[in-house]
This record gives C-alpha cells, structure tokens and sequence, in this order.
C-alpha cells in the first residue's frame, strides 16, 4: 500500500505516518480507515462548496473545522492546511480567499481522495 | 518520562462530533483492551453518560470544537459538578492548531493534558499513562465556575480583559501572606529556557503566550511538574513556542 500511496513524508497523504500513528496497523487495517475517511469528510467538502455558494460563513467555518481535524488524523498535511485557511477566511467573512481557496480544497480532497482508492486497489491484489 | 501504570482493562470516553477523528481514537483505544470504551458525539452525550449511575470513567479524551455543548463547556461542568461526576475525572483535550486560543481556558479548567492532531498511537498512551498515574487534586468548584468558557454558539476567540491570564492552576503557590519585615528575596535573574530544561518549581518571569499573542500563563506563575506536562503537551501546536523567560537564582 505504501508504494502506491503515500511515502513517508508525503504532504499529501503520508500513509506510513498514519500508519505509526495508529501503532503499527496492518494494510488491511489502513484501508479501512482511509476508506472511511473519504466516505465521511466527502459529503463535509461537498457542503463547504454549497455553504461558499450560498454566503454561509458561519456553516462554512463549521464543516471546514471538522473536514481540517479528519485530513490532520488521516495525515493529509496539505489538505488540513488548505482546510485551516479556508476555516481562517470563513471567521472573517472573506469571501474574496473563500472563493480562491474552496476550488483548491475541492482538488486537494479529489488528489487525496484518488490516493486512497489506487492504494486500496493495490492492496486488494 | 515512562509512566508503569497499564492501560489495560481501563474505562474511557471519547468525545468527538467529528466521525472520522473519533473512530481514530476510538482504534486506538481498542488496542489497550479497555474494560470499557464509550464514545459520544457531542458534550452533551458525554454529560448523559457521565451522569448515568453505573458510569465509571478513567479518563475523557474529548475534543474542543463541538455542538451544543463544547469541550470547554464540558471540562467546566465536570469541574464544577455537585452531582453525580467525579470533579477531579482526569481529561485530556484534542486540540487542532487553531484551538492553542482555547488552551490558556483548558488550563485553567484544569484539563489534565493535551493531545495534538493527528493522534498517535504512541503520544496517546503516554498521556493516559500520565494522567491516570498522577491525576492530582483539584480545586473547590467555585474556583472554576468563575471562569468564562466561550459557548459553542460564540466565536471561538475571545480576548481577555486587561491581558490578565486565565491559568489558575490548583497546584500554582499560594500567594505569600503580606510580613511587614519580610526577608530581603534572593537575588535572581531571567533567563530564557527550552520547557524540556525547566527546574520543576521554577517562576515565570514574563507571560508565557502563544505566537499569536493570547497569554496562557501569566509572570509569576509556578511552573510545577503538572504544568510544565501541560506546556510541553501543547507544543507540539506550530503556534506554541517551546521556550519560556524563567527566574534563576544568582549563584552564592
């Protein structure tokens, strides 16, 4: 799994970290949860988008904050770190940075997204 | 510091509205073998079961950011409870880098440690192990109900009057009783420290603040053994800084 995705370091999905977080677990074990990641933080960036649209800063900075905390456990460093600024942008009621940073979280989360699902296919092999 | 005390057939609650984050922690936790591991999705959950008559807990692990009921909101109540919940129930807090605002607010709370996402597995243990050895004692409740908590339904920042700092710890020095022919004090001198090298004991002689200037501690507060866990736990925070402006005493 790790060669498909995520070496150690990896900003944007550093499975072998994830992996000594959770104290060593095994591959199938690593799918599982990164399976369960993207099944619950998509529906999260899905209503980012729709609250962006819609001017809700307060909804927005609310599914931002719980989208940043799952890609910081799941270890997608630059994924969290596009959610907190566009958590930063939310409080502020800038819509001007929500605008410019919503597509770049969407196509973080996608990247990311994609990751996970080549990785659980090579470990299904 | 490696603590003996063993993890195993233990009982805890995670707090966490966040699926993905709880299931995490609550992963890890099964790893331990723990007599009992409840989950709950909001701080509200966590008082039902905290309150429920056969509820023993070790430990909380609770998150900051939650509705309706946060995880400060949370802390206080267990602080603060004439009823059914041990008020001195070690807790440990989940924080996010955009929570180190909060953490001068947990502090005073008592909050027994903190954990920076992402969670390991490792770093986990060792603040259970810690807090479970050494829980330590708490305050009388009234000392906590004065503390203002920022509500889930406020913002999540808020500045405090006057820069005063929130931290109020239990085992902080009492403050000397005034003697009109007090000693001269020792002659001592500042000296800015890495947290790792801090003396237990030692005096704050500036404010202790996040990079962002919320003050956790301020001048003068005693760094005990419990506190300084505290501070080392939060550094792992980009916005925390590992250093702090301590007194020494002039070598004789």
């Amino acid at each position: 799994m790790a060669e498909q995705a995520g070496a150690a370091g990896d900003l944007l999905l550093d499975l072998e970290q994830l992996r000594d977080n959770l104290g060593g677990a095994d591959d199938a074990t690593l799918v599982e949860v990164t399976a369960f990641f993207v099944t619950n933080v998509e529906p999260l960036i899905r209503e980012a988008e729709d609250y962006a649209a819609g001017r809700r800063s307060g909804d927005l900075l609310r599914v931002a904050h719980a989208a940043k905390g799952a890609a910081r456990n799941v270890c997608a460093p630059h994924l969290a770190d596009q959610l907190a600024h566009l958590e930063s942008a939310a409080k502020a009621a800038d819509w001007n940075a929500i605008d410019r940073l919503m597509p770049l979280v969407s196509e973080c989360f996608r990247r990311v997204a994609e990751r996970i699902v080549a990785a659980g296919k090579e470990d299904a092999r | 510091m490696k603590y003996e005390t063993s993890l195993e057939n233990r009982s805890f609650l995670i707090v966490d509205d966040e699926p993905f984050s709880r299931d995490i922690v609550r992963r890890m936790m099964a790893e331990l073998k723990p007599r009992q591991l409840d989950t709950a999705e909001s701080g509200e959950e966590a008082l039902q079961l905290l309150m429920r008559g056969d509820a023993f807990y070790d430990c909380v692990i609770t998150d900051f950011s939650m509705a309706p009921i946060n995880g400060l909101e949370l802390l206080k109540t267990i602080r603060t409870s004439t009823k059914r919940i041990s008020r001195s129930l070690p807790v440990v807090m989940l924080t996010g880098h955009t929570d180190s605002d909060l953490v001068g607010t947990a502090i005073a709370l008592d909050a027994h440690a903190f954990l920076a996402k992402p969670v390991s597995f490792k770093l986990l243990c060792d603040r259970l192990a810690r807090v479970i050895a050494d829980p330590g004692p708490v305050r009388p409740s009234i000392a906590y109900s004065v503390i203002p908590v920022p509500s889930s339904e406020r913002p999540r920042t808020e500045t405090r009057e006057g820069g005063k700092s929130m931290a109020l710890e239990s085992d902080f020095a009492p403050s000397k009783p005034f003697t009109p022919a007090a000693p001269a004090e020792p002659k001592r001198y500042e000296k800015q420290l890495d947290l790792s090298e801090v003396p237990p004991g030692s005096v704050l002689s500036r404010p202790f603040t996040t990079k962002t200037g919320t003050m956790l501690l301020g001048a003068d507060a005693v760094l005990t053994p419990r506190m300084l866990n505290r501070l080392r736990d939060i550094t792992d925070l980009d916005t925390v800084v590992d250093k702090v402006w301590v007194y020494l005493e002039q070598p004789s």
